[in-house]
C-alpha cells in the first residue's frame, strides 16, 4: 500500500517544472511577435526594392529612330517623386551598394515614406536604400542594375555584410529600340 | 504502517501560499500573453491584406497594354485610363483606374468588311489564323477589343462565334463610327480598381462583375508620370485634345504615360485597435491604452512594360 500523499519536495518540484512549461508556452507569445514585425520590416523593404527597380526601368535606355544611343543620365530617383538634377543611368562607382553615394542613395521612414538623400540620414530614418548601375558590355547597351534596402536599427548600415531583413534585388536591362 | 499521516496543517499551509504566489504570477503572465492574441492576429491580417493589395494591383498595371503583334494597345488608344469604362469623356479620378490589355495567347485579327454603328456581325480576316479554329480562337461569352489607327476603340462582347464570323454587342456606350476593314479586333481584358469610400473597400470590376479586393481600407490614390518622371496631373487628363470617338474618347496625354504610382491606406477593422494619434490612425479608434495597431500605407510604383 502505497497511499502516503505527496512530500513537501515533490509538491514544489511540481510546481517548479509547472512553471517552466509555462513559462516556455508564454514565450512562444513574445517569439510570434517579434517575428511579426520582422515579417512587416522585410516585406516593406521588398516593397521599397521593387519601387526603385521600378523606377529605374522608366527611365529612357534607348535607340532612337536613327539609331543612336539615348540614355537618361539626368533624372534623379534619389528625390521623391524623381526629378531633373541627378545621375539617371549613369554607372555608378563600385561602393554605391556598401556605402552612401549621392545620387546612388536615399533614406525612408517605417512607413516607407521618402525622408531625404544625401550621406546623412535625417532623423526619422527607418531605411537606406542604395543602387548601382553596372555596365556589361564596352558599349554600354545591357547594364546590370541593383537596389539593396536595409533597416537602420543597429546603425551598421554599412558595409558588404549581410542584415537581418535586408532585400537585393538584381537584374539585367538591355537597350531596345522605342 | 506509520507512514500514512499525510501533510501536517503547517506544511498544508506554506504549500497553499506557494501555489498561490506561483499561480497568481504564472496567471498575471499568460492573461498579457492571451490578450494579445487578438492583436496578433489582426496585425497579420492588415499584412495579409497590404500584400494582396499590392499584388492585385502591381500585377494588372504591369500587364497593362500589352497588345497585338502589330504593337501595344497603347499605341493605338488609351490602355490605361484614371476613369470608369462608363464614366464621360474628361472625367479622371485619383481614386480609378481602368487597365486594358490583351491576354497572353488571345485570340487576334483583322476585319475582313467595313463594321457599321449598330452592326452585330463582324466578318473576320482568316489571314493568319490558327487552322484548326473557325473564328480565329474568339469564344463566345468573352470581351474583345475593336480598334483602328485612328484612335477609336471599343469594348465588344462575343455572344456567338461562326465560320469566320462573330456576333458582336457594345458593353457600354453604343460605337458611333464605322470601323473600316483591316481595323484589328482583339480578345481583350478591361479591369477597373476602384476605391468605395463608404463601404471602405477596394474594388476590382471586370467584364460586368465587381468584388471587393480588401476591406477596411481608408484612402487609394493613383499618380501618372511621363518621360523622365514628369508628374501629369490629373487637370491635364481632362483638358482635351481628345483622341478617338464616341465613350472611348480620351485626353491625349494619357498616350505620354511611362509610370503609376499607386498609394494604399489600411487600416485595422477593429475599432478597439486604433489610438487617436492623427499621424498613426487616419480614422480614431476607441482604444484605451494598450496595444494598438498603426496603419499601413503602402506605394506600388510600376513602369508600363507596354509602350510600343
Amino acid at each position: 500500500m502505497n497511499d502516503r500523499g505527496f512530500t513537501l519536495m515533490e509538491v514544489l518540484v511540481a510546481m517548479a517544472l509547472l512553471c517552466v512549461a509555462a513559462l516556455g508556452g508564454i514565450q512562444l507569445v513574445a517569439v510570434a511577435t517579434g517575428m511579426m514585425s520582422r515579417a512587416r520590416v522585410q516585406s516593406l523593404a521588398t516593397g521599397l526594392a521593387a519601387s526603385r527597380m521600378e523606377q529605374l526601368r522608366g527611365l529612357r535606355f534607348e535607340f532612337d529612330d536613327a539609331g543612336l544611343r539615348l540614355t537618361d543620365a539626368a533624372t534623379d530617383v534619389s528625390v521623391d517623386p524623381p526629378a531633373p538634377g541627378g545621375a539617371g543611368l549613369a554607372v555608378s562607382s563600385a561602393a554605391s551598394l556598401e556605402g552612401d553615394v549621392p545620387g546612388y542613395v536615399d533614406f525612408l521612414d517605417r512607413n516607407g515614406a521618402w525622408t531625404g538623400n544625401g550621406t546623412a540620414p535625417p532623423a526619422g530614418t527607418a531605411f537606406v536604400r542604395r543602387w548601382a548601375v553596372e555596365a556589361v558590355d564596352p558599349g554600354g547597351d545591357l547594364l546590370v542594375l541593383q537596389v539593396l534596402v536595409r533597416p537602420v536599427t543597429s546603425g551598421s548600415a554599412s558595409g558588404s555584410e549581410r542584415v537581418a531583413g535586408e532585400t537585393r534585388l538584381v537584374t539585367l536591362r538591355a537597350r531596345t529600340r522605342r | 504502517m506509520n507512514r500514512q499521516r499525510g501533510f501536517s496543517v503547517i506544511e498544508l499551509l506554506v504549500a497553499s501560499a506557494i501555489l498561490c504566489l506561483v499561480s497568481g504570477a504564472v496567471l498575471g503572465l499568460l492573461h498579457d500573453g492571451l490578450a494579445g492574441t487578438p492583436v496578433l492576429e489582426e496585425t497579420t491580417d492588415l499584412h495579409q491584406r497590404a500584400r494582396v493589395v499590392v499584388d492585385a494591383i502591381a500585377t494588372e498595371l504591369r500587364g497593362a497594354a500589352a497588345g497585338t503583334p502589330t504593337g501595344a494597345l497603347s499605341r493605338y488608344f488609351a490602355a490605361v485610363e484614371p476613369r470608369r469604362p462608363s464614366d464621360g469623356i474628361g472625367v479622371a479620378s485619383a481614386e480609378v483606374v481602368t487597365i486594358r490589355y490583351v491576354p497572353a495567347g488571345g485570340a487576334h485579327t483583322r476585319l475582313a468588311q467595313p463594321l457599321a454603328p449598330g452592326a452585330t456581325t463582324a466578318i473576320l480576316d482568316n489571314t493568319g489564323c490558327p487552322v484548326s479554329t473557325s473564328a480565329c480562337g474568339f469564344a463566345a461569352n468573352t470581351a474583345a477589343v475593336l480598334f483602328d489607327t485612328n484612335g477609336n476603340a471599343s469594348i465588344v462582347a462575343i455572344g456567338a462565334t461562326g465560320p469566320g464570323v462573330l456576333t458582336i454587342s457594345d458593353v457600354s456606350a453604343g460605337r458611333t463610327i464605322t470601323y473600316p476593314a483591316a481595323s484589328e479586333i482583339a480578345e481583350a481584358m478591361q479591369v477597373t480598381f476602384s476605391f468605395d469610400s463608404g463601404t471602405r473597400q477596394l474594388r476590382r470590376s471586370e467584364g460586368g462583375g465587381m468584388f471587393a479586393v480588401a476591406d477596411n481600407v481608408i484612402g487609394l490614390t493613383f499618380e501618372y508620370f511621363g518621360d523622365d518622371f514628369v508628374p501629369l496631373s490629373l487637370a491635364q487628363f481632362s483638358d482635351g485634345p481628345f483622341l478617338g470617338s464616341g465613350a472611348t474618347a480620351f485626353d491625349a496625354d494619357l498616350l505620354r504615360l511611362v509610370a503609376v504610382r499607386a498609394t494604399v491606406r489600411l487600416e485595422t477593422g477593429v475599432d478597439a485597435m486604433r489610438g487617436t494619434n492623427a499621424v498613426l490612425f487616419a480614422r480614431p479608434g476607441s482604444a484605451t491604452g494598450g496595444r494598438t495597431i498603426p496603419d499601413i500605407v503602402q506605394r506600388i510604383d510600376v513602369t508600363l512594360r507596354n509602350r510600343n
